[in-house]
């Protein structure tokens, strides 16, 4: 049963390419408050005060203002981890297939996990800093859980041999 | 399902990548199922038991709670 859903092989490569470069722009911006490309900070012309829930600040709102930055960073992250999980094997096999199912699994449990805990643990601010952060855990999870069953496990095991 | 295609597999001269090139699998795979970890498909066991030319009862064997 082949998988159509997945990405090429070489967009693994892309994939790992991407996530240093969108990581190191991302903690640029949100940890160390530095502005890589000044020019993609968007003002508001119109003077008025915008509070965190405010929802009519979209791209197609006339009185648009944002940190394009941090815009760009979180794309090139999601893209390159996307690219990274679900570019296809050099050779796909069936238990390429059940290893991936079993991670994807692992993953949606574990992101869920950390939903329930930081609902009932995490309040205001906080739980929105956990919910961002949380935005990055299915395919962080399954990246790690993924690999380590496919390409490191095999490496340590004493099953290789020959 | 206990196996022994590490076995077989030695005893035909082959190296698990040259196993899994002649079933159409990765190394990863082959490597899985000779330590158990992996219960391959029908049609896989099948492939395998024709490469190594044992019947596939001999090659596969149930235990307990299977």
């Amino acid at each position: 049963m082949k998988n159509h859903l997945l990405l090429p092989n070489k967009c693994r490569l892309i994939g790992w390419v991407l996530l240093p470069l969108g990581l190191m722009w991302l903690i640029a911006t949100s940890f160390l408050n530095v502005t890589v490309f000044e020019w993609l900070k968007v003002a508001d012309k119109s003077g008025k005060q915008k509070g965190i829930f405010d929802t009519s600040n979209t791209l197609f709102s006339p009185d648009f203002s944002a940190d394009l930055n941090l815009t760009f960073a979180l794309v090139l992250t999601f893209l390159g981890l996307f690219m990274v999980a679900f570019a296809k094997e050099k050779m796909e096999d069936e238990y390429v297939r059940t290893v991936r199912l079993h991670a994807f699994q692992l993953s949606v449990y574990t992101n869920y996990i950390v939903l329930f805990l930081t609902t009932i643990f995490l309040y205001d601010s906080a739980f929105l800093v956990a919910m961002e952060v949380n935005l990055f855990t299915i395919l962080i999870i399954f990246i790690a859980v993924y690999y380590y069953i496919l390409h490191i496990k095999p490496r340590l095991s004493k099953s290789t041999e020959l | 399902m206990k196996n022994i295609v590490k076995v077989e597999r030695a005893r035909m001269n082959l190296t698990q990548a040259d196993l899994a090139e002649k079933v159409s699998v990765s190394r990863q795979t082959i490597i899985a199922i000779e330590s158990a970890k992996y219960v391959p498909s029908a049609i896989l066991v099948l492939k395998i038991a024709k490469v190594v030319g044992k019947p596939v009862e001999e090659l596969f064997e149930l235990e307990d709670g299977d």
